[in-house]
């Protein structure tokens, strides 16, 4: 299934591609619903998949601790996935969610096939690592 | 008050010998026959072992797992132990994302006052920097004197090399020890996806998308960036016969290269992984169970001394409620077995069946650890001035392991329906008598932290 090129300019990630990027992005992304209290993913988990949120809110923890919400616009569970690494906070449901989903496969072929777009999600990724630590070092 | 136990047969590392042991208080006061001495209480050991208390440098008493906790904390789980004759554990710190080394360790000092048996820490390091690196001076001066550190769990745990090698420098400036998880976690994450993206889910995957190899490069690399910072370094939970070809090559070559191994890699194997339905889940623990042909080459490392200690990584999950998280996917099943309890029994059968001597069995449940760790001043064997750490084993006593008759608080038991021979029947700490004929005498928390020595390689 393609998805609505539409609701892909809405989002922020993907706002500044023209129709003709976004109609190959389209290709390669999925979508899912979540309601209050649904798991997202687990710290410490192997990565499939990032989000991008469309609709609801979520709160990230970190061995227990709050560590950030996100809502509307915000895409989670990409640095797993770019670094290889394990999820490294846990992301949990707090109002009706829907989101984008990009799964590992199809970010690879991003990748190959859209290498400024992939540029573009490290540079998100990079800059909420760096919210991140600021946040740690309080 | 003074305790004489009399008629038995004292068991040390270097010793078997017919003795009685007079304990003064805490502390061993002498070893001999026929002393003339009023004690308070006489202990009769007649056809038993008087052994020194077992010292399990490797357990996880209440585990923080995925906002829950393993199910034994520091009452239950040193309770188990005192029944199976373990007088010392020396439990692992963990300090939370964002945290500070001291905020975590003092989180362990308040887990650990339910603690019935004595107890040190090692401290768990999850980043380093600066921070870390200075505390790490501060921690050694309070008697922490050992770190561990991972090279598998990528985003969790793993530290890269250059991390690593930091970390040694320091450790072998300060006197510490550097402990390592050696598997290399880039790859087996990468199989553990490709895994389950081919819809292999079943608990037996845990041990096939870990392969000993992956264990025996981490191993090598460990020891040639020991080699480079001048510092020791022990494997922990070392599991197959690559890993220990590593140790020896290392150990050949000059290098302070230490290790453990645990009762499962000596008994269990891959074949328990592979049971039926999902009851495989109870023996998932990382590094994960080997086929049987690795066990013999392990009990060769613990004759040849190339391994040094036997540790429990007592880390236990109940099946029911823990386990089965992972029903759908072994990558979930939270990883860790139970065997505090069965540890020393189970070294035991090693000497019942002709693998290992009885004065080696000493060395490896209690002499090398408390020696290893810092804690030979006080623990470890039976000598005056000692503290009075004892386990009184009767070895014809002969029983069934069994999750319906064990101590530890979990639902399950690895060895469920193995026959053993031995029974540690009674058992002290300084002085005190913790069990005795399977009943249990000490009051929760009686246990005390040890500060330990640097450690002298």
């Amino acid at each position: 299934m393609t998805m609505d090129v539409e609701r892909l300019r809405r989002l922020p990630l993907f706002g500044e591609l023209d129709h003709h990027d976004l109609a190959m992005i389209a290709h390669h992304v999925g979508e899912m619903e979540a309601s209050e209290g649904e798991v997202l993913f687990e710290q410490g988990s192997i990565p499939y998949e990032m989000f991008v949120i469309e609709e609801g809110t979520a709160d990230v923890t970190k061995d227990g601790e709050t560590v950030g919400r996100i809502g509307p616009g915000d895409v989670v569970g990409e640095i797993a996935l770019l670094r290889f690494q394990r999820r490294m906070g846990t992301v949990r449901v707090t109002s009706p969610l829907r989101a984008v989903t990009v799964s590992a496969d199809e970010l690879q072929v991003i990748e190959e096939e859209m290498p400024e777009i992939a540029g573009h999600l490290r540079s998100i990724m990079t800059a909420r690592e760096r919210e991140i630590a600021d946040r740690a070092n309080d | 008050m003074r305790t004489l136990i009399q008629g038995g047969t004292v068991v040390t590392a270097t010793e078997t010998v017919a003795a009685d042991v007079l304990v003064d208080g805490e502390k061993v006061a002498a070893i001999g026959t026929g002393m003339s001495v009023e004690p308070d209480r006489t202990i009769d050991a007649t056809g038993r072992y008087v052994m020194p208390g077992a010292v399990d440098v490797h357990t996880h008493m209440d585990l923080p797992f995925g906002g829950s906790f393993c199910s034994d904390d520091f009452a239950t789980g040193s309770r188990a132990a005192a029944f199976g004759g373990t007088t010392t554990i020396v439990d692992f710190a963990l300090q939370d994302y964002g945290e500070s080394l001291r905020t975590g360790l003092d989180r362990w000092h308040e887990k650990a006052q339910k603690s019935s048996i004595d107890y040190g820490f090692h401290m768990i390091v999850r980043e380093v920097n600066d921070q870390v690196l200075q505390e790490m001076d501060t921690l050694v001066g309070e008697g922490v004197t050992s770190f561990k550190l991972f090279m598998a769990y990528p985003g969790v745990f793993m530290l890269d090399d250059g991390a690593i090698f930091q970390a040694m420098q320091r450790a072998a400036d300060s006197g510490a020890l550097i402990m390592m998880h050696a598997e290399n976690g880039g790859p087996i994450d990468v199989l553990i996806r490709q895994y389950l993206g081919q819809g292999r889910t079943d608990p037996v995957n845990h041990s096939l998308t870990r392969p000993p190899v992956m264990e025996g490069e981490a191993v090598h690399r460990v020891f040639k960036m020991a080699e480079l910072a001048r510092a020791p370094a022990y494997i922990v939970h070392l599991s197959s016969r690559d890993a220990l070809n590593e140790v020896r090559e290392a150990r050949d070559r000059g290098v302070a290269a230490y290790a453990e191994t645990c009762p499962q890699y000596l008994y269990l194997s891959i074949d328990d992984m592979a049971r039926p339905g999902f009851e495989g889940a109870k023996f998932v623990c990382s590094p994960p169970l080997r086929t049987v042909d690795h066990q013999e080459e392990l009990w060769k490392g613990l004759v040849a001394d190339d391994l040094q200690v036997v540790s429990t990584d007592h880390a236990p999950f109940n099946f029911k409620g823990q386990k089965d998280l992972g029903k759908d996917d072994f990558s979930k099943i939270p990883n860790g077995l139970p065997s505090v309890e069965d540890r020393f029994t189970l070294l035991y059968q090693g000497v019942v069946d002709g693998m290992i001597g009885l004065n080696r069995f000493v060395e490896i449940v209690a002499t090398a650890p408390a020696k290893m760790f810092g804690l030979s001043a006080r623990k470890g064997t039976i000598a005056p001035g000692f503290d009075a750490d004892i386990v009184i084993f009767d070895p014809n006593h002969e029983r069934t392991i069994s999750a319906e008759t064990h101590h530890m608080n979990v639902d399950y038991s690895c060895y469920e329906g193995r026959r053993v021979k031995g029974l540690p029947q009674i058992v002290l700490q300084r002085g005190n008598v913790l069990v005795e004929n399977g009943e249990f005498f000490a009051k929760e928390g009686q246990g005390s932290f040890l500060p330990r020595s640097r450690i002298s390689t």
